[in-house]
């Protein structure tokens, strides 16, 4: 008999929502709330790994760009599946709005003298989902949303 | 984060253990901030990943500062033991081309020596 994948026995809920403060050491509750919600949904391995990285680096701007680190400051988490099979990561703040064409591609080719780690994290969040996106609500909320497709064995992601 | 350190001959092991994210990496970096007073021109580390389950960018920062610091003390500094997705996020940021990275612990201490 076939093995049934979880997704299918497991009753899963449609949208999952988390509000943190903005305090480095509960920013793992962030990641595993997303990659819980991914395994559930099928995701391979590596590709929840890489979706928590995503989930990490955003949260993590969040944290310092947009709070400074004022743990008095909450960000929102929130992921879903969407019809055409992505899981989708929004992660919104109160911080003051940028553009993301702003914020500068590092160069990871350069020598050891002239690196910089600057920018690394927004490029690796890229690098980790099929789609980011930002945008500034009417609500006057930054909102980075990103999306990965759901596929039970992980793809080579492109160094 | 834990960090425990030891000494091998004449190289000085580090064997980081934990989530190397926002939170780990201020942990590291107080670490590394009073670990380079004990130090000495030319030292040669070795950061063991063998416990490391995770790494940021916020982590890679407190890494790639502690190498740059040994390198202009004349010292180095190389890895070893990741699992493959830490070790994916070194390639990601282009680093694995200016860390040295063994497979174990063993080959690092053999790899660390030759250099200097």
């Amino acid at each position: 008999m076939e093995p049934v994948p979880v997704s299918k026995i497991t009753p899963s809920p449609q949208r999952v929502t988390l509000e943190l403060p903005a305090d480095p050491a509960l920013l793992v509750m962030a990641c595993r709330m997303v990659c819980l919600f991914a395994e559930m949904q099928g995701m391979g391995e590596r590709d929840c790994q890489r979706l928590e990285l995503a989930v990490d680096e955003i949260c993590t701007n969040c944290i310092t760009h947009a709070y400074n680190r004022d743990i008095t400051k909450k960000y929102r988490v929130t992921v879903e599946r969407s019809e055409d099979d992505f899981l989708v990561v929004r992660v919104l703040d109160h911080g003051e709005g940028f553009d993301l064409g702003d914020v500068p591609t590092p160069d990871i080719r350069c020598p050891l003298t002239d690196r910089q780690i600057g920018g690394l994290g927004l490029m690796f969040a890229v690098k980790a989902t099929d789609e980011l996106c930002y945008k500034r609500t009417p609500e006057g909320e930054n909102c980075i949303t990103m999306r990965k497709r759901i596929s039970p064995i992980s793809q080579v992601a492109q160094a | 984060m834990q960090i425990e350190a030891s000494r091998e001959g004449n190289v000085e092991v580090l064997e980081m253990a934990g989530r190397l994210d926002l939170a780990g990496a201020e942990v590291a970096e107080k670490f590394f901030h009073e670990f380079r007073q004990s130090l000495v021109p030319k030292t040669l580390l070795v950061v063991g990943f063998g416990k490391v389950e995770y790494i940021s960018s916020s982590g890679l920062r407190v890494l790639l500062a502690a190498f740059k610091e040994i390198q202009s003390g004349g010292g180095t500094m190389v890895l070893c033991d990741m699992n493959v997705s830490v070790e994916e996020v070194f390639r990601f940021a282009g680093l694995d081309t200016i860390f040295r990275i063994y497979a174990t612990k063993a080959e690092a201490l053999d790899g660390v020596s030759a250099i200097l």
